[in-house]
C-alpha cells in the first residue's frame, strides 16, 4: 500500500512538471492544478455501519487537473487519489469540434453486513435449544420428534470482513462532421466491475434439524455495456437511434454445500426435502444478456408545441437457464403553450407490454433424494406421493400489459405565483394471476392477486410562490387511489377448511388423534387455504409537502420543510396502512469568505401498522 | 413476420411517415418564426454587432465563456436556423443595448418567464437527454435551464467537497451553477436528509449522483428515472446480479423494487424501508414458531428423551430463532435459478 501512494505522488509530480514546461510555449495553453491534503480517519464501531463506502486508514491524498490546447487539439484531465481503493481519474479529447471524446474511472469499497448468526448470544455450543411445538410425534409404533430441539448456527467464515471493491469506467465518443453535421454517430462503453467477497446464509436443514449456515461467496462480477448509435438534427426534427448490448459476467466459481440429513428420530421429514446428506449448488448468480434498441424522436410544432415520442424493444437472456424476456414500450408527449405563454399543458401516453416466459417445474429434475425409491422413510410424511405429484407450471408474475395516460399543466396566475397540477390513469393488466398451476388436480392452483388487473388515478396540485425576492415556497398535495393494487392474495390466516394432503387422519383429518397429543402438524396448507389477503402497497395514498426558503442576504440562507404521507389498504385484510411525518431545518451561513457552515435538522416517524398472522403450519 | 414484429414495423413506419410529413409541410422560415418553445421578446431595431462589442464591458464573463464548451462551438455545429454564433446567439442583437448600455436592450435570461429562458437553449438543445425536456417535472414547475447551468461555464475540478460536505464525483462538464449533488439538494431538502441515514447509496461519499439515476431534463418514467423502459430496469443497470429472469419469482420483486426498497436512505439495512422481520411479515404469516413458548413442564418430564431434552429451551427461543431476519434462511429472496429445500414448496422458497 506504501508504494502505491508513493507512485501516486510520483505521477503527481510529473504532471505538475509538465504544466510548467509546457505553459512556456507561447500559442498553447497549458492549465494545471494540484491539490494535495491528508486524511486522518478512526472508528471505534462496525466497519459497515461507519465507514460502509469510505476509507478507514488514515494517509495522504490529492489530485491534479490539466487542461491543454495545442493547434486544434483540446485535451484535459483529472485524477484524484484518496487510497489505493478509492480513486478517480478522468480525460477528455476535443479535435476541432469534430471528434469530442470522454473517459472516466472511479472506484471504491463497499463494505458489507457480515452477519454472526447469534455468536455473542446466549446460546449453548452451535445453536439454540428451542422448543419444538409438539411434545411428541408419533408414528404408529414410535416416537420420531420429541420435545426441544436444537437451531443450530454455523458460521464457515468467521472474522472476515466483507467487502466488494466496486469500479466503473466509461468511454463515450461522438463524431461530428463538418461536411455534413445534422448526423452525429456515437459509441460509449461503460464497465462496472465488482471484486471481493459478500457472506451468504442459507438454510442447511429443515425444522427440527433447523440449520443456518453463514458462509463467504467471491463476488467477481462484469457488467459491459456497449452502446452504439447516432442522433439526426435538422431543421425542427431530431431524432436518434442507439442499440445497446449489456453483457453480465460472472467469474466466480459455483459454490457447493453438502446438505445436512435428516435421518434418525427426524426422518419423518425426510420425505419432504429435494436433497439431504446430498451436495448440492447454492447462492448462484446467472450471467445475463440484454439487447436493446431505442429509437426517439423530437419534432418542434408551430404554436410553441412539442412532440416527443419514443419506441424501446429489450430483450433479457439469462444464459444459466435461456429463460428470457421481451419488453416493447412506447412512448409521446404532446407539449403546448397557451395563454400567451402563461399555460403550459403536457399530454402524454405510454404501452408497454412485458412478455417473460413460463416455465414447467419438473422436482424430479432437482430431486437428489429420489424421495419415490426412498422406501426407507416411514411415518405421516408424504413417502407415499412422489416427487412429481407436486410439478407444476410456473406462470411468470413479471408479465403485463400497461397502459398509462396523464395531463400536467403549470398556469401562471399571477407573476410571482404558479399552479401546477397534473392527472395520471395507469392500468397494468397482468397476463396472470397464476404463479402455480399444478398438474395434479388433487392441488388447487397458487396466485398471488385475487384480480391481475390495478387501475391507477392519480392527481396532483401544487402552488408554487415567490412572495418576496428573499422568500419562496411551495406548498403541494398528491393523491392516487389504486383499484386492486398488488397483494400476497390469501397470503395469510388460517379459515375453517382445513385440508389434509396424505395424513393419516382419514375423513376428518384435521387432528391426528393417533398422536399422544392430538396434532395437525402435517397438515398442508397452501394459499388457497388460507384466507386473507395482504399487502403492504398503499390503495389510497395522501401525500402534502411545504417547502420555504428564506435568504435575507447573501451570507444567510434557512430552509422549512414539512412532509406528511398517509397511506392505507382496505382492499386488502391486513389493515394496512402508514402515517410518517418528516420535518426539516436547514442553515446555511458564511461568515467570511470561503467559510462555510451548514447546519441541518430532520425529523421522521414513519409507523406502520398492519396484522401479522402467524399460521399455524407455514407448509 | 410475427405480430409482434409487424406492430413495432407499423410503428416506426408511421413515425417515420409523421416526422417527413411534417418536415415537409413546414418550411426553415416557418420553423424560424413560428416554432419556437415559447413567445421570446423582441429587440425592436436592434442588430447584430458580434460578440467582441459584449467583451468591451463584460471581460470577466466573457474570460470563463471563450473557455467554455458555449465559446469554443465551431460554426458547422450551429443549426442553420441559428442567425449568429457568441452571446447574441442567446442574449439576441445587441447594437441598441451597446450604443445605450441600457439593460433594456438586451434580453437576459435570467429576467425572462422560465419557460422563455428555457426556450432560448432548445433553439440547439434538442437531443440526448434534453429531447423531452419541455414535458419533464422540472420545465412544468417552472425551473428554466439557468437555475441548474452556468451557461458562462466555471468549474472546479478538484473542489474536493461541496458546501454540504458531501464528497464530489467526477462528472463531464455540464456547466452546473453548483456541483451535483448539492445543486439538487438545495431544492430537494427532504432528499437530503436521506442520504444522511445510517443506509444510503454511496451519495456524500461521492461514488454517485443524483444524475446516475435521474434525468433531470425529463422521462417518462416517474420521478424523472433514467430509464425509457420501467422502474426495475433502472435498478438492475447496476444490480443486474438480480436481472433474471428467474425460474423461482418473487411476485413483489419483479413489480416494482420500491415495494421493499427506499433509494435515498433508510434506517433499516439494505436501503429497506422497514427492518426485517416486519418488512416481510405485512405479505406473508410468520412461521407458527415463532408464537410458541416452551411448555418446560412437559418437556422436563418426557419420559422419550433423546438427548436433547435434557436442556430446557429459554423462554424465547423460538422468538430469537425465528424474528431475526427472514433473509438469512430465505436469502435468494430477489429470485433464484435453484430449488428451495421443501417439495410441497415447490422449490420456491428461496432459500439456496
Amino acid at each position: 500500500m506504501k508504494e502505491s501512494k508513493w507512485i501516486w505522488f510520483l505521477i503527481i509530480s510529473f504532471f505538475v512538471t509538465v504544466g510548467v514546461a509546457r505553459a512556456e510555449e507561447p500559442k498553447d495553453t497549458f492549465k494545471c492544478s494540484v491539490k494535495m491534503g491528508y486524511h486522518f480517519v478512526g472508528h471505534s464501531d462496525e466497519k459497515t455501519k461507519v465507514g460502509e463506502y469510505e476509507t478507514l486508514s488514515s494517509g495522504p491524498d490529492g489530485g491534479v487537473d490539466f487542461d491543454a490546447v495545442m493547434g486544434k487539439f483540446l485535451f484535459g484531465g483529472h485524477m484524484f487519489y484518496y487510497d489505493t481503493r478509492d480513486k478517480e481519474w478522468s480525460g477528455y479529447l476535443d479535435y476541432a469540434r469534430i471528434i469530442r471524446s470522454n473517459y472516466s474511472y472511479n472506484s471504491f469499497i463497499h463494505r458489507t453486513r457480515h452477519d454472526r448468526l447469534f455468536a455473542n448470544k446466549d446460546k449453548t455450543s452451535d445453536g439454540f435449544t428451542a422448543v419444538n411445538p409438539f411434545a411428541w410425534l408419533w408414528n404408529g409404533s414410535e416416537y420420531e420428534l420429541e420435545g426441544a430441539q436444537k437451531a443450530k448456527y454455523t458460521d464457515l467464515d468467521t472474522g472476515r470482513d466483507y467487502q466488494i471493491h466496486r469500479s466503473e469506467q466509461k468511454w463515450d465518443t461522438e463524431f461530428q462532421a463538418p461536411s455534413f453535421p445534422y448526423v452525429i454517430p456515437e459509441v460509449s462503453i461503460r464497465q462496472e466491475v465488482r471484486k471481493g467477497w459478500r457472506q451468504h446464509t442459507f438454510m442447511a436443514g429443515k425444522c427440527a434439524a433447523c440449520h443456518v449456515v453463514g458462509t463467504g461467496l467471491r463476488v467477481d462480477e462484469r457488467t459491459t455495456d456497449i452502446k452504439a448509435g447516432g442522433t439526426l438534427k435538422y431543421g425542427i426534427i431530431t431524432a436518434s437511434y442507439f442499440h445497446t448490448e449489456r453483457d453480465f459476467d460472472n467469474k466466480a466459481l459455483a459454490n457447493y454445500y453438502n446438505f445436512d440429513g435428516v435421518g434418525g428420530d427426524k426422518a419423518v421429514y425426510r420425505s419432504r426435502l429435494l436433497y439431504d446428506y446430498s451436495t448440492s449448488e447454492f447462492g448462484e448468480t446467472p450471467e445475463v444478456q440484454k439487447h436493446m434498441d431505442s429509437l426517439k424522436a423530437r419534432v418542434r410544432l408551430p404554436h410553441h408545441s412539442t412532440f416527443y415520442s419514443s419506441y424501446v424493444y429489450s430483450r433479457v437472456v439469462n444464459n444459466t437457464t435461456d429463460n428470457s424476456y421481451n419488453m416493447d414500450t412506447y412512448f409521446a408527449r404532446l407539449t403546448t403553450l397557451l395563454l400567451n405563454n402563461k399555460l403550459s399543458i403536457s399530454g402524454h401516453f405510454k404501452y408497454y407490454n412485458l412478455d417473460n416466459e413460463d416455465v414447467i417445474i419438473d422436482l424430479n429434475n432437482y430431486n437428489i433424494v429420489n424421495i419415490a425409491a426412498d422406501t426407507s422413510v416411514s411415518g405421516p410424511g408424504y413417502g407415499g406421493l412422489p416427487v412429481t405429484y407436486w410439478n407444476y407450471d410456473r406462470k411468470s408474475s413479471m408479465s403485463r400489459v400497461v397502459t398509462e395516460t396523464g395531463v400536467d399543466f403549470n398556469y401562471n396566475i399571477a407573476p410571482r405565483y404558479s399552479l401546477i397540477g397534473g392527472y395520471t390513469l395507469k392500468r397494468l393488466e397482468r397476463d396472470t394471476n397464476y404463479s402455480k398451476e399444478y398438474f395434479n388436480t388433487a392441488l388447487a392452483n397458487d396466485r398471488y392477486l385475487d384480480d391481475g388487473t390495478t387501475t391507477y388515478n392519480m392527481f396532483k396540485l401544487a402552488l408554487n410562490a415567490r412572495t418576496f425576492n428573499s422568500l419562496t415556497g411551495r406548498v403541494s398535495y398528491e393523491f392516487y387511489h389504486a383499484k386492486s393494487p398488488f397483494q400476497n392474495w390469501h397470503g395469510i390466516c388460517y379459515g375453517t377448511g382445513w385440508y389434509n394432503i396424505n395424513g393419516p387422519g382419514g375423513s376428518d383429518p384435521s387432528i391426528d388423534s393417533s398422536q399422544p397429543v392430538p396434532t395437525p402438524y402435517y397438515m398442508i396448507f397452501r394459499n388457497v387455504y388460507r384466507t386473507n389477503d395482504a399487502s403492504n402497497v398503499p390503495e389510497n395514498h395522501h401525500n402534502i409537502k411545504l417547502s420555504t426558503t428564506w435568504t435575507p442576504s447573501a451570507w444567510l440562507s434557512a430552509n422549512l420543510n414539512l412532509q406528511y404521507t398517509h397511506e392505507d389498504n382496505n382492499n386488502a385484510d391486513n389493515g394496512w396502512h402508514n402515517n410518517t411525518y418528516q420535518a426539516g431545518l436547514n442553515l446555511w451561513i458564511m461568515p467570511v469568505q470561503k467559510i462555510y457552515i451548514t447546519t441541518g435538522y430532520d425529523y421522521q416517524k414513519s409507523r406502520y401498522e398492519t396484522y401479522y398472522c402467524a399460521d399455524l403450519f407455514g407448509g | 413476420m410475427s405480430k409482434v414484429q409487424r406492430k413495432r414495423l407499423f410503428f416506426v413506419v408511421v413515425l417515420g411517415l409523421f416526422l417527413a410529413g411534417i418536415a415537409a409541410c413546414v418550411s426553415m422560415k416557418d420553423t424560424k418564426r413560428e416554432s419556437e418553445n415559447a413567445k421570446l421578446p423582441v429587440i425592436e431595431g436592434a442588430k447584430y454587432v458580434g460578440s467582441q462589442a459584449c467583451a468591451y464591458c463584460h471581460q470577466d464573463v466573457v474570460k470563463d465563456f471563450s473557455a467554455s464548451i458555449h465559446g469554443r462551438i465551431a460554426a458547422f455545429e450551429i443549426k442553420p436556423s441559428t442567425e449568429v454564433r457568441g452571446c447574441e446567439a442567446c442574449h439576441g442583437p445587441a447594437s441598441k443595448h451597446v450604443e445605450t448600455g441600457n439593460p433594456q436592450y438586451i434580453i437576459n435570461p435570467a429576467k425572462l418567464k422560465p419557460v422563455q429562458a428555457s426556450a432560448i437553449c432548445e433553439k440547439c438543445h434538442t437531443d440526448k437527454e434534453t429531447m423531452d425536456w419541455r414535458g419533464s417535472k422540472h420545465a412544468l414547475n417552472g425551473v428554466s435551464c439557468i437555475k441548474c447551468h452556468s451557461i458562462h461555464g466555471k468549474k472546479d475540478k478538484l473542489a474536493y467537497r461541496d458546501k454540504l460536505g458531501y464528497r464530489h464525483k467526477h462528472m463531464k462538464d455540464v456547466l452546473l451553477v453548483k456541483p451535483e449533488p448539492e445543486l439538487c439538494l438545495s431544492c430537494h431538502k427532504d432528499i437530503m436528509a436521506k442520504t444522511n441515514y445510517p443506509n444510503h447509496h454511496p451519495v456524500k461519499e461521492g461514488k454517485m449522483t443524483c444524475s446516475d439515476c435521474h434525468n433531470p431534463h425529463g422521462s417518462q418514467v416517474n420521478p424523472l428515472l433514467r430509464t425509457d423502459e420501467r422502474k426495475n430496469e433502472l435498478c438492475l443497470k447496476c444490480h443486474t446480479r438480480y436481472q433474471g429472469p428467474f425460474t423461482f419469482e418473487h411476485p413483489p420483486v419483479v413489480e416494482d423494487c420500491t415495494i421493499c426498497h427506499e433509494p435515498h436512505g433508510t434506517v433499516a439495512d439494505n436501503l429497506l424501508k422497514q427492518n426485517e422481520p416486519f418488512l416481510c411479515l405485512q405479505c406473508h404469516g410468520i412461521h407458527f414458531h415463532a408464537n410458541l413458548r416452551p411448555d418446560t413442564g412437559t418437556i422436563q418430564s418426557n419420559p422419550h428423551g433423546s438427548g436433547y431434552t435434557s436442556v430446557v429451551p429459554h423462554d424465547n427461543s423460538m422468538q430469537m430463532v425465528m424474528m431475526t431476519r427472514c433473509t438469512q434462511c430465505h436469502s435468494s429472496i430477489h429470485g433464484s435459478d435453484l430449488p428451495s429445500l421443501s417439495i410441497p414448496g415447490g422449490g420456491s422458497r428461496f432459500t439456496k
